[in-house]
């Protein structure tokens, strides 16, 4: 069974009954965080059922620098994997992740360039007044501590709907909590929870490497040793963050799903930009599957399920072990899809949570998303997030499948990556190591 | 002894000279455009690389390996013919080498130095480079055709759309015949009666000394991580990627026997797979090469990226590759290939990196293709070029996915 209680709740709910949060990216400016940590860390939110009553949660990452800020020695960063070592912005990640041109590191809010990246400190709260009431004393305290600080402010929306209107259908996987229903095929129940949190076996059966850290003693429940009994499992109850700040160019996207409706269906009328825009997500805007979904569409890249090769089963097998905990929110205010452009940002501050980064969050990325032969297809990414290849490369364009053929349409892109980090979201046992120093 | 219509490998490691290992890693990366460009002209010629292989000593050796249709002294000639120049600036860093004027002086030289490899896998056995080209030629005219002609088109049944793109294009039928698909009774049946009692016995032998180097990391931390070193990942060419790999057997003449054993097997899965024509993977061509002095070198040709390629074997090859690399040192502990080594992905992703060999120089013949669209293209132009009815003017116009 999971240990709730150890575990950070934003691993197991991603808070819809809080549904406004503030996110702080922060850098310790050369500050030992480690009283900071103690004095915050009886905020942190767990996944203790009970806690899910409150109005606010808190909870806490940190990037690989900020766990050296922390105290912890190189010996033990070293067990940490390598792409979280690197960093999102590293050259070899932003490879996989197609961080290229408009897109790359250079650009971004946060974890690029500008400034180190240490911690993010997320809040969550059901009223505005509620997470500024929290937002006030965190703040008190970065303040007092000497932090620096990037703030973004983020919600989930009542309609549950993203800026370019689709609904959000919640595919999320659930945690079984270790138990199995016997009615379930083992390819249909959800991924066993070791695929996104430390210290459980994940869909190969086996232990996804967990990071260590030099035994202690201390009055504090820390993490427990780890089977040769010569370090501490640091990152037992943890999981792995994926951030990514997209920036969504909203009247951009419905005036192109316009312009190529009447392209394509004239006889649609006032329905044919939904249609386009749908064909490109590959979900209706209510969140309903289509009947004939695209082959490179966004949703089918992003989740296969039971569509890649001639066998489901093989198919259903293989995306079981790259799945991801999705909990994105929007930033900035919603515009109509007639709307003009305001010149405001807005957009979608995406976090993934996941065991293993390669394996899940960039496996994504590089084999079905930005891959151009994903699914039979010979020159194609995904129309919403892949990179733009620019105009030296490749023709940029989207096919829908058809009777008798395909159609095809020349892509633009709307979507911006503005920001990203790999963090750490240790359990309250290895926050109380941390906090130790 | 090659046959005929398969695809052949070639490889040759040479120990480099004192001295000269990092000139010659310079000059890799330095001619690297150059040679590709000489290399497009050798039409026997699927893939190529130069790896630097340090062995841990002072010495250093290069290997340098192709994939080739043909008959490897027509090959050579090809070789010497177009990159001639080219090749004998490399080779003069390493032992042995006189400015050769003679291409037999090149032929044996390279003979002199080759190394056999082993199971041999490639993905589109039957289809050679110019034909894999011609049929993306082909590809690309249809989709342009049909792009151009979009609105009269869409109104047409498919067999009229079809013969209106074959009339237009006329296409050549092409050389050879097309990917042929095996029953599964014949892929099962590669190997004897004898080859599987061999293997029985292997495996039981395999997994009690599985079991003594599992007792034996049980004295130490077992969640211990292959904690590797940075990816030297070779730039991709295209939509493809190559990489290479090496790892050293585990001590005794058993892990020996055993490795040459598995790669026995594993090289009549392979040639059953190649002559299968669509194995729907990402792979374009693999192989093992088993050096004198226990490093064995695993070679390979792919799209799609790293994760991808570590995924792929999990799922499709586990235990076959668990056969093999269990005989080396740093493979996750596995337990009669059947349990962990290569169904541990994290950890098989981690031994994949940590033994993974710069490869400053690689070719590919057609590096914006697929392995499975190689396939595809293949079929394209044999339905477009051969007789047609309204199933298989369906089936041509499905294949088209963009």
């Amino acid at each position: 069974m999971l240990e709730l209680e150890d575990i950070q709740g934003l691993v197991l709910s991603g808070y819809a009954r809080q549904p406004f949060a503030r996110y702080w990216f922060l850098d310790f400016a050369g500050k030992a965080p480690q009283s900071w940590l103690s004095r915050v860390l009886f905020r942190i939110s767990t996944s203790e059922r009970r806690e899910r009553r409150g109005e606010r949660r808190v909870n806490v990452a940190f990037s690989a620098s900020g766990l050296g800020a922390l105290g912890l020695p190189d010996s033990a960063l070293a067990t940490f994997p390598r792409p979280f070592l690197e960093g999102m912005a590293a050259p070899a990640r932003a490879s996989a992740l197609g961080d290229h041109g408009e897109n790359a590191a250079e650009h971004w809010d946060f974890g690029g360039a500008r400034g180190r990246l240490d911690a993010l400190v997320l809040a969550y709260a059901t009223e505005p007044e509620e997470l500024d009431e929290e937002s006030d004393e965190l703040e008190d305290d970065f303040d007092r501590f000497g932090f620096e600080a990037h703030v973004e402010d983020a919600y989930l929306p009542a309609d549950r709907r993203g800026h370019f209107g689709f609904l959000d259908a919640r595919s999320n996987p659930r945690l079984s909590r270790g138990f199995v229903r016997r009615r379930e095929s083992s390819l249909e129940r959800s991924p066993p929870p070791g695929e996104f949190v430390l210290g459980y076996r994940n869909a190969d059966g086996h232990f996804t490497p967990s990071p260590r850290a030099p035994r202690r003693l201390s009055s504090r429940a820390l993490p427990p040793l780890t089977d040769a009994r010569r370090a501490v499992d640091l990152g037992r109850n943890g999981t792995f963050v994926a951030v990514r700040k997209l920036a969504q160019d909203v009247p951009g996207f419905w005036r192109f799903a316009a312009e190529r409706g009447l392209e394509l269906w004239p006889e649609a009328g006032e329905h044919a930009a939904a249609r386009v825009a749908e064909h490109l997500v590959g979900r209706s805007l209510d969140g309903a599957r289509l009947e004939r979904c695209p082959f490179g569409a966004h949703v089918r890249r992003a989740n296969p399920r039971d569509s890649l090769g001639a066998d489901p089963r093989a198919s259903l097998a293989l995306v079981r072990k790259h799945r991801l905990i999705r909990r994105g929110r929007l930033y900035g205010d919603k515009l109509g899809p007639a709307a003009e452009s305001d010149g405001k940002a807005r957009g979608l501050l995406f976090l993934a949570l996941c065991a293993d980064l390669e394996r899940q969050f960039e496996f994504v990325h590089e084999a079905w998303l930005q891959n151009p032969k994903f699914a039979g297809l010979s020159h194609e990414r995904d129309p919403i997030a892949a990179w733009d290849p620019g105009a030296g490369a490749a023709l940029d364009t989207f096919s829908i499948d058809g009777a008798p053929f395909r159609r095809t349409l020349r892509l633009e892109r709307f979507v911006r990556v503005r920001g990203g980090a790999y963090l750490f979201m240790p359990s309250l046992r290895a926050l109380a190591y941390l906090a130790e120093g | 002894m090659p046959v005929p219509g398969r695809k052949q490998a070639l490889t040759v490691v040479l120990p480099v000279q004192a001295g000269l290992a990092q000139p010659l890693a310079a000059l890799l990366a330095a001619c690297a455009g150059s040679v590709r460009a000489k290399l497009g002209a050798v039409r026997s010629l699927h893939f190529a690389r130069f790896v630097l292989l340090e062995s841990g000593g002072p010495s250093t050796e290069l290997l340098f390996e192709t994939t080739f249709d043909d008959e490897s002294v027509a090959h050579l000639a090809e070789l010497w013919e177009h990159v001639g120049p080219e090749l004998a600036a490399i080779f003069a860093h390493c032992e042995g080498w006189r400015s050769l004027a003679r291409f037999g002086d090149f032929e044996r030289f390279l003979e002199r130095h080759g190394r056999p490899s082993a199971a041999l896998f490639t993905a589109h056995d039957a289809l050679g480079v110019e034909g894999v080209q011609a049929d993306a030629r082909v590809r690309s005219e249809l989709a342009r055709f049909l792009d151009a002609h979009d609105a009269e088109l869409r109104a047409l049944s498919p067999l009229e759309i079809v013969t209106s793109a074959q009339a237009a294009l006329g296409i050549e039928p092409p050389n050879g015949t097309a990917p042929r698909l095996r029953s599964a009774h014949e892929a099962r049946s590669v190997l004897a009666f004898g080859d599987w009692v061999r293997l029985s016995l292997t495996w039981l032998r395999c997994a009690l000394h599985d079991v003594s180097d599992v007792l034996g990391e049980l004295w130490h931390d077992t969640s211990a991580r292959l904690e590797g070193a940075p990816r030297v990942t070779p730039e991709p060419l295209g939509a493809q990627r190559c990489f290479s790999h090496v790892a050293q057997v585990k001590p005794g003449r058993f892990r020996r026997a055993a490795l040459r054993f598995a790669l026995r097997t594993l090289g009549a899965v392979s040639h059953a797979r190649s002559t299968t024509g669509r194995t729907g993977g990402s792979l374009h061509a693999a192989r093992w090469v088993l050096l004198e002095d226990g490093r064995l070198v695993f070679l390979c040709n792919h799209d799609g990226g790293f994760g991808a390629l570590v995924a792929e074997v999990v799922a499709r090859s586990s235990a076959l590759i668990s056969m093999v690399w269990s005989q080396t040192r740093g493979f996750p502990a596995s337990f009669g290939w059947l349990a962990g080594g290569a169904r541990d992905q994290t950890r098989l992703t981690a031994f994949a990196a940590a033994g993974e060999l710069a490869t400053p120089l690689w070719y590919s013949a057609y590096p914006e293709l697929g392995s499975s669209e190689v396939n595809d293209n293949a079929e394209i132009r044999a339905l477009l070029a051969g007789e047609l009815d309204a199933p298989r003017a369906k089936r041509l116009l499905s294949l088209l996915r963009d």
